[in-house]
């Protein structure tokens, strides 16, 4: 009695052990545990994806708010067979900042930090808070499906087939997306920081 | 496995094998470690890595996750509950009808003896609401007009008590109205 007693204690909830999809089943119901560890599990992925996307925090934070509405109002129809959780979550997530950016691009234009010119501060080391800065800005810079797909791969940390899925093209042109980007990435560091790139 | 496809993995996924394609990660990490050229291709990717890995974002507040949450979907009402509203409005409505109707087919109710003012004939004499207050109709007899009463006149007992008289004669008359 006491040693099944101590294993339903040592047991772990549901929640914890559920896995995304049966999350979303059990958060079509209403149950706020489900729904709580859907938002402990992938809130920080949807921010983090959304202000790499969009390069500001607020926005990311507006998404976030909007593509976790889908979720609540997908959950009651949600099915098991559906399509993995993440995949479809990160789809939803592009969408939405697709249609920010759509909207906003003007407004997304002038809040990307301006790269600062080589030549006006040549070859100083830069502290970290600055090159994290240029790095922003690079990203900013990239196209949005280049910029999207090295977000969904180096910083969501998808694999590549993933990643097409999310974005709807085939593994061949995700890599294509992602060379291309990174090359411009460097490119545009190399200007800026070329002792921490270097070579050159 | 070749040179130039350890290039395009590196450009493309950068120099953490976790991130190379699942299926060719063994054979580029081999490659890599057998070939110079491809090592200094790796160290390259790292650098760039380093760079982008510097850009740090801030976990969500509380506060969002709360805001978040307050829009999830809400536990609907337990079943048995939801389904006792719904059998008990059917049942009321029935109830209601059934109600209705026996009321609409119930006979319509005889009046008690004790509510009811017993109608039967008149028997007052009318003429008393035209008496002159203070006047005695009945006991008076009148100086014009019928005394004959083969003619129907009533016959006044002249030598009658007035009281009594009045109470004879009244009853008298009252038959002879109904007739």
């Amino acid at each position: 009695m006491a040693g099944t007693r101590s294993a339903t204690l040592s047991r772990p909830p549901r929640s914890v052990t559920d896995s995304d999809e049966k999350l979303m089943l059990r958060a079509g119901t209403g149950d706020r545990e489900a729904c709580e560890t859907l938002v402990q599990r992938h809130l920080g992925r949807v921010v983090g994806f959304a202000q790499r996307t969009l390069g500001n925090r607020s926005d990311a934070e507006d998404v976030a708010q909007d593509v976790f509405l889908r979720v609540w109002s997908a959950a009651p129809r949600w099915k098991l067979e559906s399509a993995r959780f993440t995949t479809w979550l990160y789809r939803v997530a592009m969408n939405v900042c697709l249609d920010r950016i759509a909207k906003k691009r003007e407004a997304l234009t002038d809040e990307t930090p301006e790269l600062i010119d080589a030549e006006s501060e040549p070859s100083r080391a830069l502290h970290a808070s600055e090159v994290a800065r240029h790095v922003t800005a690079a990203l900013a810079s990239l196209p949005d499906a280049q910029r999207i797909a090295v977000t969904l791969c180096h910083y969501q940390g998808l694999r590549n087939r993933d990643a097409a899925e999310v974005m709807d093209v085939s593994v061949e042109a995700l890599e294509s997306l992602l060379a291309r980007g990174r090359r411009a990435m460097r490119a545009q560091l190399f200007d800026v920081a070329p002792e921490l790139l270097g070579t050159g | 496995m070749t040179l130039e496809r350890v290039e395009e993995v590196l450009d493309a996924y950068g120099a953490a094998p976790r991130r190379w394609p699942e299926e060719e990660q063994e054979a580029v990490r081999s490659f890599v470690e057998k070939a110079d050229p491809a090592r200094a291709l790796v160290e390259d990717a790292q650098r760039l890595d380093r760079m982008l890995d510097s850009v740090r974002v801030a976990p969500p507040s509380p506060l969002l996750a709360a805001q978040v949450l307050a829009a999830a979907p809400r536990r609907k009402p337990r079943r048995v509950r939801r389904w006792a509203i719904a059998a008990a409005v059917p049942l009321a409505a029935a109830a209601a009808l059934a109600l209705w109707v026996s009321l609409e087919r119930e006979p319509a109710r005889v009046a008690s003896d004790a509510s009811t003012v017993q109608v039967g004939e008149y028997t007052s004499p009318t003429d008393v609401l035209l008496e002159p207050y203070g006047v005695d109709v009945y006991a008076t007899i009148p100086s014009v007009g019928c005394s004959d009463s083969t003619l129907g006149c009533p016959e006044v007992d002249r030598s009658a008590g007035k009281q009594s008289g009045i109470e004879g004669q009244g009853l008298e008359e009252q038959g002879r109205f109904r007739a």
